[in-house]
């Protein structure tokens, strides 16, 4: 079974800091983990790749740094690494990322299945996984908690929804967007990390024209969203002092909570 | 409670890289094929799977302890499954040669990335450090063979070692062992009594390895008749398929103040004069094949300190910036505020930030001249590092021990009351802290081994090496501007620190009494000196960096502010009192050696 894991490199943000003055994150000097969803989902691939038999590929987007993600997958096991990295795909939104993602999944040729994290810890929007599936038009089971069985042509995971739990079958090739509570994942190998540092690592670097995409389809050019600005919201509590009898005050206080859907 | 272990990764970077620049060592041969990147990749690594695997297990081995039953000894169940971790991900044999089965990093990584396996959780990294050590005797004296066997399996963590050198009688004292070995056939046949042997019988591993000291029928008496075998639980035969179970017995275990997961046995060995083992090294060469591991155990004590102390500081720190008790004694804020504003708790968080950071730097330093001492193409070059680490290494155990428990009795004093409690970790740290003081040679032995050994053989050329190296420091960094005040009073310890060491040196062959028993005071003031030696590197490093910087409120530059104030602070307060302290060293007084046995 061949296994395509995507991951992303973002800054640790247990070690962020507020600056107090502006109430923005300080970045500088934060180093870069590899999202910690797609931890799960690299070991998910492994303990797949353990049982069946196959390989895993993970495939990141990013400045040339990202290429420690890719070196701490493979000192955890995973055979392959692709960096996709160029000018032209900085500032994409998460369309314009499954696209470009979707183009190195093109390149790589045959698959059996994608694994990506949930969401990215710095983005939190859960779409790139989706969109990638959507672009390669292949079924996708998001959110998932738990991989039941796995053939060499199908698959059945547990999904988290609102209120319960989904079972859900698959042909393969799918896409599976992965949860924390999937696994826990295993540490990386110090002889592996070894390997994975060497010059001759199995760890590939592709840019726009290597996928074969020009500069308006990808990055911010490529993308159908913008940030405008990002802000820390300022909360200014309200207070209200409700005064009369103990049953006005109640009253009031219950109208009051149920005005603002509180209760 | 779970999360105990606190660590900053900016502080270890700043000493690894704008201090020593450890990536340089990657120009050795031995080294050509890592890089810089992949030495910082395995720190990083090393902090997550300490806090990962390791972190988890310090309150669990103390709530589960050590359950001996029936003469078997068995342990917290998370910790066999963490060892096999440890084993599998290569965190054993980090620097161990690659033809044995170990990772081929630099022998300093080895002592980096177990600060973090200490400090996660000090009981479980003893049986790594253990193994380790046994292996490594194995990989250094015993034949092909034994080492084909041995370490595959100890490397990997399927076996794990122990090293069996004290007995009843025979503690400070290694001369007076008693355990015999008798020749038979290709192997030995060992009887005698083991006594505080670190994990001599556990159920995490399929076997246990004994690096054991005994003396050999007809061997000379006193330390030149001691040799080193290799004894298993389960015997190995020599094409490495085990045997039967070997004639060992725990007798118990010792109930100690701290370390409860970690069992500390009584070992009989060959009751039934059938305990088989395969000598290692030469005979009656045990003893200097054992230092070998001795001086490394003691380097690591260092390791062990620094890394509880530095937990044990910014775990008080986190408490004190975010307890609020008291107003501000200035009134400058109307509010009460965290205790972090009180100038007496300043005082301490201060004073632990200042010699926690000054002992990680000079055991990373220590470190990093271990590899120069063994990979430097020039020979000369070799000699001067490998006698500087002989020189400081008693300074490391001896300074550091004390220095860890000290930190963590401060740490509670910061918290008051909840410091003395078991909802934060500190009171742990400091039973668990205290036997570092005691084993691989008490405090005192350092203290006689510095001043009887280190700072007189081979006419004291580690001595003399100590003191070039600070030259060599002070020509470099002598007429800094910015520290002038520092360097005087530094340069004034230097001058009173050999003047005061040349009196001893020679007190030692006219006067012995007098001169060991002010040898402890020395040992706390060279501590003190290579401390502020240490500091004021960092201090000169990091105000160079500073004033490169155009934007100094980042995080960055809070670091290295911190650097310089810490310098100034412990150079300034305290090096005055150590040179006090070294002219009370070398006092006519004698009351320590004329004092009556009766009067005390």
């Amino acid at each position: 079974m061949d296994i395509i894991v995507m991951i992303k490199q973002v800054p640790d943000t247990t070690d962020i800091e507020i600056d107090p003055k502006t109430g923005n994150l300080i970045r500088s000097g934060i180093e870069g983990i590899i999202n910690p969803y797609d931890l799960n989902a690299i070991e998910a691939s492994l303990e797949i790749k353990e049982r069946i038999g196959g390989s895993v590929t993970v495939i990141s987007m990013g400045p040339p740094q990202a290429i420690d993600a890719i070196t701490e997958a493979i000192g955890m096991g995973v055979d392959r690494g692709i960096l996709l990295t160029d000018r032209a795909f900085a500032g994409a939104d998460t369309l314009a990322t499954s696209f470009t993602l979707g183009k190195a999944v093109e390149k790589l040729g045959s698959y059996d299945l994608i694994l990506c994290g949930y969401q990215a810890i710095d983005g939190d929007t859960a779409q790139v996984g989706p969109q990638l599936a959507e672009y390669l038009n292949i079924p996708q089971i998001t959110s998932v908690t738990k991989i039941e069985k796995v053939t060499e042509n199908s698959i059945i995971a547990i999904r988290s929804v609102e209120d319960g739990y989904e079972r859900v079958f698959s042909q393969l090739p799918a896409l599976l967007t992965v949860k924390r509570e999937l696994n826990r994942p295993r540490f990386v190998r110090v002889d592996r990390l070894l390997s994975a540092c060497e010059e001759k690592a199995p760890i590939d670097i592709w840019n726009a024209a290597d996928i074969g995409v020009k500069a308006f389809q990808v990055g911010m050019r490529g993308s159908m969203t913008e940030v405008i600005d990002v802000f820390t919201p300022k909360f200014k509590r309200k207070g209200k002092i409700l005064k009369g009898s103990s049953k006005d005050v109640v009253d009031k206080l219950l109208s009051e909570l149920k005005e603002n859907n509180l209760i | 409670m779970a999360e105990h272990y606190r660590v900053r990764e900016d502080e270890i970077f700043f000493i690894l890289n704008e201090e020593l620049d450890y990536g340089s060592l990657c120009k050795y041969k031995r080294y050509e094929e890592l890089s810089p990147e992949t030495l910082d990749m395995l720190v990083r690594e090393a902090i997550r799977f300490a806090k990962g695997v390791l972190e988890p297990l310090h309150h669990e081995g103390e709530r589960h302890g050590v359950i001996f039953e029936n003469g078997s000894v068995h342990l917290t169940p998370g910790f066999r499954d963490a060892f096999k971790k440890m084993g599998e991900n290569g965190w054993i044999a980090v620097s161990r040669d690659t033809t044995y089965g170990g990772m081929g990093f630099p022998q300093m990584m080895r002592i980096v990335i177990n600060e973090y396996l200490y400090g996660s959780c000090l009981c479980m990294n003893f049986l790594s450090s253990l193994t380790h050590g046994a292996g490594h005797l194995i990989e250094s004296f015993a034949d092909e063979n034994l080492k084909k066997i041995f370490f595959p399996n100890m490397y990997s963590g399927r076996w794990s070692g122990t090293i069996a050198l004290t007995e009843p009688n025979a503690g400070s004292s290694l001369a007076n062992i008693k355990t015999k070995a008798k020749r038979e056939g290709n192997h030995f046949k060992i009887s005698g009594i083991k006594q505080f042997i670190t994990y001599a019988e556990h159920d995490l591993t399929e076997n246990i390895i004994h690096l054991l000291l005994a003396r050999i029928e007809g061997a000379p008496s006193g330390t030149k008749g001691i040799s080193l075998f290799i004894v298993p639980k389960i015997w190995v035969n020599e094409d490495g398929t085990l045997g039967e179970p070997n004639d060992i017995i725990c007798a118990g275990v010792e109930k100690k103040m701290g370390l409860h997961a970690a069992p500390t046995c009584l070992m009989s060995f060959g009751e039934n004069n059938q305990c088989k083992a395969y000598l290692c090294g030469q005979e009656n060469r045990g003893l200097p094949h054992m230092f070998q591991m001795m001086n490394e155990a003691r380097v690591n004590i260092g390791v062990c300190s620094m890394s509880i102390a530095s937990s044990a500081y910014l775990n008080a720190l986190e408490y004190c910036k975010t307890r609020i008790q008291g107003f501000d004694i200035a009134r400058r804020y109307k509010e009460e505020v965290p205790i972090i504003y009180h100038p007496d708790i300043r005082r301490m968080l201060l004073w632990m930030k200042a010699v926690t950071e000054g002992l990680r730097s000079l055991i990373y330093t220590t470190a990093y001249y271990m590899d120069i001492a063994l990979e430097d193409p020039d020979e000369s070059k070799r000699r001067h590092y490998k006698l500087l680490l002989d020189f400081l290494t008693p300074i490391i155990k001896g300074y550091g021990a004390d220095l860890c428990f000290r930190v963590c009795e401060t740490a509670i004093q910061c918290l008051g009351g909840y410091g003395y409690c078991k909802d934060y970790p500190l009171e742990q740290y400091m039973r668990d802290s205290k036997i570092f003081s005691i084993f691989e040679g008490t405090n005192g032995i350092q203290a006689l081994d510095l001043l009887g050994r280190k700072m007189r053989i081979d006419s004291g050329k580690a001595y003399r090496a100590f003191f070039k190296e600070i030259d060599l420091f002070l020509k470099e960094n002598g007429h800094n501007k910015n520290f002038i005040n520092e360097i005087a009073i530094f340069k004034d310890a230097i001058k009173e620190l050999k003047r005061t060491s040349d009196i001893m040196i020679e007190r030692m062959d006219v006067d012995p009494l007098q001169s060991a028993s002010y040898s402890f005071p020395l040992l706390e003031c060279y501590g003190d000196i290579v401390l502020s030696w240490r500091l004021l590197n960092m201090a000169i490093i990091s105000d160079n960096l500073l004033s490169k910087m155009s934007d100094r409120s980042g995080r960055k530059a809070y670091l290295y502010k911190g650097k310089i104030f810490q310098a100034r602070y412990f150079i300034d307060v305290f090096l005055p009192q150590t040179i006090a302290r070294l002219k009370s060293c070398i006092r006519d007084g004698r009351e320590i050696a004329e004092i009556p046995d009766e009067s005390f």
